[in-house]
């Protein structure tokens, strides 16, 4: 996994509102920019700029529909970036149990 | 894909934060661990039945750094004192002390990967230790606020 790519991702969800409008993405399945803006407390314009923006990032695909491009969630972006935690969180499960053992041995 | 179902399900905002899991929280009361992707951070609190200056030992005199952090480790535990770990599988990793606060607080600056930071408080029946791995970017991209914390029992 490409740190320069796991940065644009984070770069991209940096953002709250960015962040509200994939998990709004999310929720729906696929939603245009009007279906968004209706449920959302942001104009349709706005919507529509932060949209390219997190496909750009690759966190989101679009597909024409009619007037409209239709946006739904990438998975692959997100997993990326679960899987470096899971790296990092179980290298500490590995060594905070080790540790355990270690101080229930007691001073050397 | 399109699945019209599913929009009746739209959750208001504030709670749908958690949804796509960019933070995850595992607890157990002695344990707990948060991941936020969003702040690029694994964060950790676990609590050992031993006095900080046990703890203290076990993370900072070399002899018992390789009990369970690398199979051989030295570590000068000052400001700007430097650490080299090696693990059986032929990795290695560097680090520059960046503070020092006996018993209280370690930060290690990896040379290669991001920074962690480990703190100790004292608790009922023994330390608790903080233990906040980031990646290299963390330090331009600081956003605790995205930290949601479950309380530990």
């Amino acid at each position: 996994m490409g740190r320069g790519r796991l940065d644009g991702i984070f770069e991209a969800l940096g953002d709250p509102g960015r962040r509200a409008l994939v998990e709004a993405v999310a929720a729906r399945g696929d939603a245009t920019a009007t279906e968004l803006a209706a449920q959302l407390p942001v104009t349709r314009q706005a919507v529509s700029k932060q949209l390219v923006a997190l496909a750009d990032a690759g966190l989101l695909r679009s597909t024409r529909s009619g007037r409209e491009n239709r946006y739904a969630v990438t998975p692959e972006p997100l997993g990326d970036a679960v899987a470096w935690m899971v790296e990092v969180g179980g290298a500490w499960d590995d060594r905070l149990a080790k540790l355990g053992r270690a101080l229930a041995k007691g001073v050397k | 894909m399109r699945n019209p179902t599913v929009a009746c399900n739209v959750q208001p905002m504030s709670s749908v934060s958690n949804q796509l899991v960019p933070m995850v929280v595992e607890s157990d009361g002695r344990f707990e661990r948060s991941f936020d992707i969003f702040s690029r951070l694994l964060r950790e609190r676990i609590v050992f039945p031993a006095s900080p200056a046990e703890v203290w030992e076990a993370l900072t005199e070399p002899e018992r750094l390789e009990e369970w952090f690398a199979s051989e480790a030295s570590l000068d535990a000052r400001p700007g004192g430097e650490g080299v770990f090696r693990w059986g599988d032929g990795d290695e990793r560097r680090a520059v002390v960046r503070e020092v606060e006996p018993e209280e607080r370690l930060v290690l600056d990896w040379e290669d990967d991001g920074q962690v930071v480990l703190e100790l408080e004292e608790v009922d029946g023994g330390t608790r230790l903080h233990v906040v791995e980031t990646s290299p970017e963390w330090s331009t991209a600081l956003e605790l606020h995205a930290l949601a914390w479950v309380a530990v029992a």
